[in-house]
């Protein structure tokens, strides 16, 4: 074994140099992994991974992907924001002139201040957005000063998860449906449905995991429009689904197991609710059922793999033989990933695979799997941002992605648009502070919309950002506040999604230049205020991680030690593993009785009556359904765009962070993935540069033929950041050109991959089609 | 004599890259300098079924650095005899006596030296052999999330992990005998019916 000790010498090459063990700065990719960070002279210069001993799945190493083994040209690129800086050109020129901190901080303090007084304190907005993701870089750091004179405009739910943490509590009462992972190694059947986590990386060794349960005899089936990296590495088959047709499948698959008798009859009757007519909820026992629904009773159409055949286009075979295998093969996991839920209807895709789960009794068994969100059993898994935010003396939450109708008509929005916390908001957003976050322009849905909003200085007055890298958001700054990494303040983290480990992010090198942690930043603009003392309660950073330390210990981990003993002893991490996995819902499963669902009925609901008394069965239906999106190619717009564009995760980036990496881009350019059955008809071969576009943006980019995607959709990896030619169409591949700013009806949440568009080979670059 | 090797196993490899960015971080590589390729294989199509669509294709990676030979034709190649294999087997360049002539490029059928404009010389992958006599293990090896690669004496590995040492498009191996064992993917048995190719070209 390699030589393991808290501070070994350095190899040949780092003469000099020392280890530091840290968390990967791991900006909400989905992981949270363990990095040997060789530091010399206050440089990074090489970066490997987690070594330690045993790796054994209860504890297994927490081995970095590409992103983490290639943070060292992030932290060290040319283009890190030097100084504080304040727009001298029009909103969105990106022409900026160098201040002090001190007239910044003066700025930013004088603009909230006025800007309360003239709107009141719900006119100003912190974003939602992951560029930090630790405890004193990140979004939080200006929550807490904000509530401290005043307060904001709250917000949530997010861009991830919208419609799953909204719909799994409609089936399950809560969104703690997890297993915890090592209970996937007791699975007999695997069905990864839209989910990828060799790619997007849905918590650190998650696909290894899975490679662990098929060695242990699992059948693993891969279910998705691309033949991801999870799809050729984990299954042991993969069958493409049509985009936005999840539900479609989930019924016709029900209606296999409900004609052949292959449901769980006794659990379906001591646990759940609403399947048949036998179990309607009071109030609404003359309803449509379940099973009316899919056998067609009252629309005349039962869901049966022919009909579901065109629509998903999988061939109705298998959808009989994918359902007969799901049936029979127990105990079976049906994992849900988050693609299928940034979509028109997502809510229907996560409540169908909920109920699939229900009807073959998989929920509350050893390697079973409930479905929906998972956070994982038995208490929800990390913490994540802990940093103590104060009260909030706006009550006001929007869901995150209405950011931009608040903006324009945030006056007359309530409940209908998913207001909670006050009956009208009373006024828009004249105040934006984006701290780490690239959600304002790049990420959002409908760039092009998104920047001429944002343009317009008349409506939101004051845009701060706050950010390490000239951004696209940033380019739209009033004022421009460099943030440091990661690596140059002080952090700490309890995972992600799920992990039993708490992962220091010690402060390895000096901030670049001028750059302040955003904690810092924030505190200079609190001294401003008066409110300092407040603010910090006399910690630093160091000071706040070591509160958080006393926090996990009180709420997580009884047995960590304290922030000396960690960083003593330079292991970077504390762990407590994971030999007998808690398994979400045991004890309602032995006993719904005495342990019922936090459900109005206590059961599973697979007919909701609190969705049916919303009286919106047409988008909103009370039992799970298969709901043709607002743009499809069965739709009359398939006539102009007859193209399914997704913008799936690439490990390129997380999200739109290290898209100015090029090693990593040189890894993996960013590209158009398209099907030769599609570019064929077009006249595209490989390597053309090839136009996208739709009603709202084009884009042009270099095509990747493959046959990994569908006939008929593209995939383009979402997160490249936006850069418009004169003629305004985006030249770095950014999906948000095409997508739309519409939400779905439910979960109010972000419909990004329901997007349609056409293609064609572009000109030459730098000139008109 | 002794051999040491590489073990790649394909059937579980994703093609995340994690062991070529070690790689190339560890080895301070200049940008397209690739000691250690992560190919993509892809062929096959597609076949309409009802109104349904069904993939007929073959995708698998093989992640391919040098596999030190032991008929290194990089070695016989080199009119500097720059090329030495050790008595480990670990085949390595002496930058100090590389013409950069690039003749070692074209008789090596892998594609593993890479020549390093900058300094002039040919460059490629010592097994980390400075890690290894330290009782480490190669950055890549260490690196990959799926554990899919693993390295030792070549006689160890075969026992271990099978003979197989070639996987379509990579060349036979009785031209260069790799010290190299592949876990094929189930996808390789069609690779040739489905015409794969390498398919991602300008990342290798
Ligand atoms: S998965 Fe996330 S935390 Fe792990 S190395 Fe990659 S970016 Fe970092
Ligand atoms: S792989 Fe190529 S460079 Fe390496 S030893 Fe064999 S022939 Fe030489
Ligand atoms: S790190 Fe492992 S899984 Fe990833 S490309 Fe390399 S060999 Fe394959």
């Amino acid at each position: 074994m390699p030589e393991r000790s808290a501070f070994p010498t350095p190899p040949a090459g780092l003469e000099g140099a020392h280890l530091v063990r840290s968390g990967c700065p791991a900006h909400n990719c989905g992981g949270r992994c363990l990095l040997h960070v060789w530091v010399r002279d206050g440089k990074i210069l090489r970066i490997d991974a987690d070594d330690r001993p045993g790796d054994e799945p209860s504890d297994p190493q927490l081995r970095a992907c590409i992103r983490g083994r290639a943070y060292r040209y992030r932290q060290n690129h040319k283009d890190r924001l030097r100084y504080p800086m304040k727009r001298i050109g029009k909103r969105g020129e990106a022409k900026f002139t160098r201040i002090s901190w001190e007239e910044a901080f003066g700025t930013m303090a004088e603009r909230i201040v006025s800007v309360r007084d003239a709107y009141g304190p719900t006119s100003i907005f912190v974003p939602y957005g992951t560029g930090s993701y630790n405890l004193t870089n990140g979004r939080w750091t200006a929550e807490r000063l904000l509530n401290l004179v005043g307060g904001s405009l709250g917000y949530y739910n997010s861009y991830s998860w919208a419609c799953i943490s909204a719909a799994t509590p409609t089936v399950f009462g809560t969104n703690i449906t997890g297993n915890q992972r090592q209970d996937w190694l007791n699975a007999k059947l695997i069905l990864m449905w839209s989910w990828n986590p060799a790619e997007m990386r849905d918590g650190t060794n998650s696909e290894y995991f899975i490679r662990k349960a098929r060695e242990r005899g699992a059948r693993v089936v891969c279910l998705d429009p691309r033949m991801t990296m999870s799809a050729v590495a984990l299954a042991d088959e993969w069958i493409p689904v049509r985009p936005g047709t999840d539900a479609a499948l989930m019924s016709a698959m029900a209606y296999v197991m409900i004609t052949e008798g292959l449901v769980d009859r006794a659990f379906i009757r001591s646990h759940c609710l609403g399947f048949d007519a036998s179990q309607m909820p009071a109030g609404a026992e003359s309803e449509e059922s379940y099973e009316d629904y899919i056998l067609g009773r009252r629309d005349g159409i039962p869901k049966t793999p022919g009909w579901a055949e065109p629509i998903s286009a999988m061939p109705r075979a298998t959808i009989a033989r994918l359902a007969r295998e799901y049936a029979t093969i127990k105990p079976a996991v049906l994992y849900q990933g988050y693609g299928m839920q940034r979509r028109a209807y997502g809510e229907q895709a996560v409540r169908a695979g909920c109920v699939l789960a229900a009807i073959t009794g998989n929920v509350g068994i050893p390697g079973g799997w409930a479905g929906g969100i998972a956070l994982q059993a038995p208490d929800g898994g990390p913490r994540w941002e802990i940093l103590p935010l104060g009260e909030n003396p706006v009550t006001a939450k929007i869901p995150s992605f209405l950011w931009s109708e608040a903006v324009l008509r945030g006056r007359d929005m309530g409940p209908a648009d998913g207001v909670v916390g006050a009956d009208r908001l009373g006024t828009d957003i004249k105040l934006i502070w984006s701290v780490a976050s690239n959600i304002l322009i790049n990420q959002h849905g409908n760039v092009n919309r998104s920047a001429r909003i944002l343009a317009d200085e008349s409506r939101v007055e004051f845009l701060a950002v706050q950010d390490n890298f000239m951004t696209p958001t940033a380019r739209f700054a009033d004022l421009l506040l460099p943030a440091c990494t990661q690596f140059e303040t002080w952090g700490v983290q309890d995972g992600w999604k799920y992990g039993e480990e708490v992962i220091l992010a010690p402060k390895i090198v000096e901030p670049a230049f001028e750059s302040k942690s955003d904690y810092a930043i924030c505190a200079g603009i609190a001294a401003k205020l008066g409110v300092e003392p407040a603010y910090t309660e006399g910690r630093d950073e160091r000071g706040w991680v070591e509160w958080a330390m006393d926090h996990y210990r009180k709420t997580r981990f009884p047995d960590m030690p304290t922030l000396d003993e960690l960083e003593a002893s330079n292991s970077g991490m504390y762990v407590r593993p994971v030999t007998e996995p808690a398994v979400a819902f045991a004890d309602f499963r032995r006993d719904p009785q005495a342990h019922p669902l936090p459900t109005p009925s206590g059961k599973i609901e697979i007919f909701s009556k609190r969705l049916f008394d919303l009286k919106r069965p047409d988008e909103i239906p009370a039992v799970p359904k298969y709901i043709r999106e607002w743009e499809s190619p069965f739709g009359p717009e398939a006539a102009a765009f007859p193209l399914q564009v997704i913008g799936h995760h690439a490990l390129s980036r997380v999200h739109s962070i290290h898209d100015n990496v090029p090693e990593l881009l040189e890894a993996f350019p960013q590209r158009i993935f398209m099907n030769p059955l599609d570019a064929d008809p077009r006249g595209i071969t490989d390597g053309d540069p090839v136009r996208v576009w739709n009603d709202r943006g084009a884009l042009i980019l270099p095509v990747r033929l493959t046959s990994r995607v569908m006939p008929g959709v593209l995939a383009i990896p979402q997160g490249a950041w936006w850069t418009p030619d004169r003629a305004g169409t985006d030249r770095r591949g950014n999906v948000n050109v095409l997508t739309s700013e519409r939400w779905t009806p439910y979960a109010f949440g972000n419909a990004q991959h329901t997007i349609m568009a056409q293609a064609a080979k572009a000109g030459k670059p730098g000139r008109r089609r | 004599m002794r051999q040491l090797g590489f073990f790649v196993d394909s059937a579980a490899c994703s093609g995340c890259k994690a062991c070529a960015m070690a790689c190339r971080d560890r080895n301070n590589l200049p940008p397209g300098v690739r000691w250690r390729r992560v190919y993509e294989v892809g062929g096959g199509g597609w076949r309409r079924e009802g109104e349904a669509w069904v993939p007929e294709i073959a995708v698998y990676n093989l992640s391919i650095a040098c596999n030190h030979c032991e008929k290194p034709l990089c070695l016989d190649g080199c009119p500097a005899r720059a090329i030495a294999k050790r008595e480990d087997g670990i085949v390595v360049i002496d930058p100090a006596k590389c013409l950069g002539c690039r003749y070692c490029e074209w008789a090596c059928p892998y594609g593993a030296p890479q020549f390093d404009e900058a300094a002039g010389v040919m460059t490629k992958c010592d097994l980390c052999a400075g890690l290894i006599e330290r009782g480490g293990r190669p950055a890549c090896v260490a690196a990959c999330p799926m554990r899919a690669l693993d390295f030792g004496e070549i006689e160890e590995l075969r026992a271990k992990y099978g003979t197989t040492a070639e996987a379509h498009p990579l060349p036979k191996a009785e031209i260069t005998e790799p010290a190299l064992v592949i876990r094929p993917h189930r996808d390789a048995a069609k690779a040739k019916t489905a015409a794969a190719l390498i398919k991602n070209r300008e990342e290798v």
